[in-house]
């Protein structure tokens, strides 16, 4: 019979509970790594820490993880590509805890193909794909992912564009591509009903790259500020939040990761800089200087306080998203530079339980840090050039 | 600054969760300081999301008021992992209130914020729907919804009035006489919606969320069943057809949504029965939040029900 595992770590915004406190807790967590030259993604046991399965990819892919943690998908855009694995680690809520069922990952065989995708929104228990290439969002539901048969839905937007799609509570969320230049980034969104048809204005949004939800919040980043969407009486409403008087004129965001646990935003602001921003604050926007320019970035989800900046002198810093500051830093690898190429392979940050996962990809191995005191614990060796990685995984009590 | 030797601080550090708490708590503290409030406006305490500074109040308290498992879901971890240093006072607790058993079965539908058609999806992202909400409102099997009795209030109150005695006693003297005059207040609120509600009383009536009992229970006043419905999504025209069927067979003279409800959405549930439609509102939530909260809700849902019923064949 296969293992159940009351979850207790797994999404810690659910507010879970074991089913029975004298359960035996166990703790399950996989690693999904891309590596960057070779057209592969490995998954890792973590506690093993060691490969437990290869997928072939058909191109360099980066990672994405869907809100259930069921679903990860390699998102190709050289091979115009959306392949979607089953993480073998999903959880199923029972309300007062959920069961985390443990099973072999695998291949979906579900490739959904397309020009250029890019922008990959998970939202509502629907997966929207934007394919740059097209300009177009293709739409399909995680379940039917799993279950092997995704009914695809396209809607088009007027012309091939850098752009994006948020599925929220039956509406979608779609970038505007620029008229006059479409390759430039796009002005604006507007929101369109099941049908495609458009509801209410566009609300511009100039320069828009970068998106993420956090609470009952979703963020859009622009030159001028942020749009922030939520959903009022069954469909969702626009409003900018314009970027505060204290924030240097010469930057804006263009990276948003939504807090779990917490309802903030998270956003790199010039290469030296990230900003917290609570939109429902007086003083939205916080900034928080780094000593040398920003690598990557992660907000936790098992210590809603907590997030972290990898930064180019090879070191991470954890950042108390309560006070605002920098609260511990540690080195973690030889320097990587931000000079050269955006895709040159450089550190990516995994929370992973009780464990931060950095990986290194010169030396082909995954630093593990413990989330308490930021000590180096181990390194999981992964060989060739492990770069784009996403965590999958929690703990609980074992049902036989 | 120079202070007496008389002159005592403002109390601070003192956080409340929803605006009912925050609302006896402030009568009490009236004078010596300000109650913090988690969850403001018209947003539910079962799906919020705390944000930054918020979670930065719970680090800072020195007493945090809150009802319990099951009403503030959102509370539960962090009170244990963000409130380590305050004393954590859970009101469901308090000794001598009444404890009610959750109403389920019968005319009375499980708790759910959608219908039985629901799609589901949405609970794998972690959203609340359906199934996750079928614990909301009790803990351990009891109704959570024990501030709509105002004697539970009055003993909540007490409960406050000794911790915060206890926590900052320069200003007990404050606390026991704002105490004094909440308690008369409280009486006189019980004696006021007596008699508001006494001409509705057996007039048969429904609700949308299960969340009066306490209400009904003190004033005599009993609704006959509840309707489980999602104020995102229309039931189908099946599901429309079962809820008029029920309004019809429960004879029901009105049914009662709360505000999330749009009142042309009500108007549809009810198409085609004799029934009326009411608002109620158990957590306060288009009411300003202060000391007079707690008076506003419970005279508004007396008055709601009284308007209603009254108006009914």
């Amino acid at each position: 019979m296969r293992p159940y595992l009351s979850s207790l770590a797994f999404g810690l915004a659910l507010g879970l509970m074991p089913a029975q406190a004298d359960e035996k807790a166990e703790t399950a967590w996989r690693l999904f790594v891309a590596d960057r030259h070779q057209p592969v993604v490995h998954v890792l046991d973590a506690a093993e820490g060691k490969i437990i399965e290869s997928f072939p990819l058909e191109s360099q892919g980066r990672l994405y993880a869907t809100e259930s943690g069921k679903t990860v998908f390699a998102v190709q855009a050289d091979a115009g590509i959306a392949a979607a694995f089953a993480t073998g680690i999903g959880m199923d809520d029972h309300g007062d805890h959920a069961d985390l069922q443990v099973t072999e990952p695998k291949a979906l065989g579900v490739e959904i193909a397309g020009k250029k995708p890019v922008h990959f929104v998970p939202h509502d228990g629907e997966i929207a794909i934007f394919y740059d290439g097209e300009g177009v969002v293709r739409l399909v539901r995680e379940k039917d992912v799993l279950d092997g048969k995704p009914d695809i839905r396209s809607i088009a937007t007027p012309a091939p564009h850098h752009g994006v799609a948020i599925p929220l509570g039956g509406h979608l969320v779609l970038s505007v591509p620029n008229k006059e230049d479409p390759s430039e980034l796009p002005v604006g969104v507007r929101v369109v009903d099941a049908s495609g048809a458009q509801v209410g204005e566009v609300a511009e949004c100039p320069g828009l790259h970068g998106e993420s939800a956090s609470g009952h919040l979703v963020a859009i980043a622009c030159e001028t500020g942020l749009l922030i969407v939520k959903e009022e009486g069954g469909k969702p409403e626009i409003a900018h939040l314009a970027y505060g008087s204290g924030l240097p004129e010469d930057a804006k965001v263009s990276t948003l990761l939504g807090g779990k646990g917490l309802q903030y935003f998270l956003g790199n602001f010039g290469q030296k800089a990230i900003v917290l921003i609570d939109p429902e604050d007086e003083n939205a926007f916080r900034l928080i200087e780094l000593p040398f320019r920003r690598v990557h970035f992660a907000v936790d989800p098992v210590r809603p306080k907590f997030a972290y900046v990898f930064t180019e002198d090879g070191r991470l810093h954890q950042i108390n998203v309560l006070s605002g500051r920098i609260v511990k830093s540690v080195g973690v690898t030889e320097p990587y530079s931000m000079d050269g190429h955006w895709n040159d392979p450089r550190p990516r940050i995994a929370v992973a339980g009780e464990e931060i996962m950095i990986t290194d990809p010169l030396r082909g191995l995954i630093h593990a840090l413990d989330a308490e005191t930021l000590e180096k614990k181990r390194e999981l060796i992964t060989g060739g050039t492990p770069y784009e990685m996403v965590a999958i995984g929690g703990s609980g009590a074992v049902h036989d | 600054m120079a202070f007496s030797a008389t002159q005592t601080f403002a109390m601070e550090g003192v956080v409340t969760s929803i605006k009912p708490v925050h609302s006896l708590v402030a009568a009490i503290i009236d004078g010596t300081g300000e109650p913090q409030l988690l969850v403001k406006g018209a947003a539910s305490p079962h799906t919020y999301t705390m944000r930054p500074s918020e979670a930065g109040m719970l680090e800072d308290a020195k007493v945090i008021f809150w009802v319990g498992e099951g009403i503030e879901t959102f509370l539960e971890k962090p009170l244990d992992s963000l409130a380590g240093g305050a004393k954590v006072v859970t009101l469901s607790e308090t000794p001598g209130i009444t404890l009610l058993d959750m109403r389920e079965g019968g005319a009375f539908e499980p708790h759910s914020h959608g219908d039985e058609e629901h799609d589901h999806e949405g609970e794998e992202a972690g959203h609340d729907h359906g199934e996750e909400h079928a614990d909301h409102h009790h803990g351990h099997g009891k109704d959570m919804h024990v501030w709509l009795d105002p004697e539970n209030a009055r003993l909540m109150a007490r409960e406050i009035t000794s911790t915060l005695v206890e926590a900052d006693p320069q200003n007990a003297a404050t606390y026991e006489k704002n105490a004094a005059a909440l308690d008369e207040r409280l009486g006189k609120l019980i004696s006021d919606t007596e008699k508001t509600v006494e001409p509705v009383r057996g007039k048969p009536f429904i609700v949308f969320h299960d969340a009066y009992h306490y209400f009904e229970n003190r004033f005599g006043v009993e609704a006959a069943g509840s309707i489980t419905v999602s104020p995102e999504q229309m039931p189908s025209a099946q599901r429309l057809q079962e809820i008029r069927d029920k309004v019809t067979e429960l004879n029901a003279a009105c049914v009662f949504a709360e505000p999330q409800f749009e009142p042309k959405f009500v108007n549809i549930v009810t198409e085609g029965t004799d029934a009326r439609t009411g608002m109620l509102d158990p957590e306060g939530a288009n009411i300003d939040q202060g000391p007079d909260l707690y008076f506003t809700l419970v005279g508004n849902l007396a008055k709601s029900l009284a308007d209603c019923l009254s108006g009914a064949e």
